[in-house]
């Protein structure tokens, strides 16, 4: 809080950016990378590809800037942006099902500890075990804060169609984190009949 | 059976983000299950909101770096007038190239199959002197050598004008590609 200076609002760098201004358009750049990167490794399960899909959004975002109206959320034009190259992609071909190391090996003994890495892991437990959509569902929601009406315009969905993805996805994941708890607690419990 | 409706009510007071319905509230005084099933959801949810995406990993070492360099070069190609091609002509290309050569073969079957002069009138049409042809064809009157004469000038006006209009179609086409 020692920077007295207001940050403008992604609608007015998109503006500046809409009239030449490469640096709004980099500010934009940096304020979204690492969420873009994030929803597409949630969504599509594959770094690397991640990695192309946020680049080619961010130089499709630039070639349509003068298409965009600031009266609409700049966030949610260019999930849109995003959503339409990840449908395209997972078009082309089928997601690549990688395990996360760090998720099953790296486990704690303690039970306590084991809620903390089950809760850290919770992103890495929604890219396996969530269908694309229901992926790009809840990152919107829980991660960018977007209204269910923005996530079913920039999906091009119906809210009903939203409201039933987020509803199933909480449910799946609810399934998947209360089978590994049962699992942890068996853990627990053996290492303490062995204590 | 009752339950699941009340847990759907629940679901979508959390997505929605209003109050729980005043039916389900009351049914959850009495029903250890649904209440579990609202801890549970928002301790999902809450998990969801905190925990922070870059734990599942952070994009490669040059990742901004290369963004902006993509970016860098549209803005290059896009300020450099002379080597900007609109896109859509572009994608469109084949499909005028098609259309180009579909024309300029149209005109040739047109010049090779269309019959230098009109086909000679039988004799006995052509002795027949001064002759009136139906009333639809009122300027074709006169002797079968003016007759002829009539019938070749109105084919080579024909002609010369179905070249003109190929032609002018043929330049829009250029100009559509070439813009």
């Amino acid at each position: 809080m020692t920077s007295g200076t207001v940050q403008p609002s992604d609608e007015a760098l998109a503006i500046q950016a809409r009239d030449g201004g490469m640096d709004a358009f980099e500010q934009l750049v940096l304020r979204y990378e690492k969420r873009l990167f994030g929803f597409f490794v949630v969504r599509l399960n594959d770094r690397q590809t991640a990695e192309d899909l946020t680049q080619e959004t961010f130089l499709r975002a630039f070639r349509h800037i003068r298409n965009y109206e600031p009266e609409h959320a700049f966030k949610t034009w260019l999930f849109t942006i995003a959503h339409r190259l990840a449908i395209s992609q997972y078009r082309k071909r089928k997601p690549v099902m990688v395990m996360e190391t760090g998720d099953i090996d790296n486990r704690t003994p303690a039970a306590d500890c084991m809620a903390d890495e089950r809760r850290r892991n919770i992103w890495a437990t929604a890219r396996r075990s969530l269908t694309p959509d229901q992926a790009a569902v809840v990152v919107l929601k829980y991660k960018e804060d977007m209204s269910v009406k923005d996530i079913a315009d920039s999906m091009n969905k119906s809210v009903a169609n939203i409201k039933v993805l987020l509803h199933r996805a909480r449910k799946q994941l609810a399934v998947v984190l209360k089978k590994r708890e049962q699992t942890d607690d068996v853990l627990v419990g053996s290492e303490a009949l062995e204590t | 059976m009752w339950c699941r409706k009340h847990q759907s009510a629940i679901a979508d007071a959390l997505t929605m983000e209003t109050e729980i319905p005043g039916v389900t509230r009351k049914h959850m005084e009495s029903c250890p299950e649904c209440r579990r099933f609202l801890a549970d959801s928002r301790r999902l949810e809450t998990d969801l909101r905190v925990v922070s995406l870059e734990d599942i990993g952070e994009p490669s070492q040059g990742f901004h770096a290369g963004i902006m360099a993509a970016v860098h070069a549209e803005n290059r190609q896009r300020r450099a007038p002379g080597k900007q091609v609109p896109r859509r002509a572009l994608r469109l290309g084949w499909v005028w190239a098609g259309a180009g050569a579909a024309g300029i073969l149209l005109i040739f079957t047109l010049t090779i199959s269309w019959p230098a002069k009109p086909p000679v009138e039988p004799s006995g049409f052509a002795n027949t002197g001064g002759f009136a042809l139906p009333l639809s064809v009122p300027s074709l009157v006169g002797t079968a050598d003016d007759m002829g004469k009539t019938l070749d000038n109105r084919y080579q006006a024909e002609l010369g004008a179905l070249r003109k209009d190929i032609e002018a179609g043929l330049d829009f086409l250029v100009t559509c590609v070439g813009g």
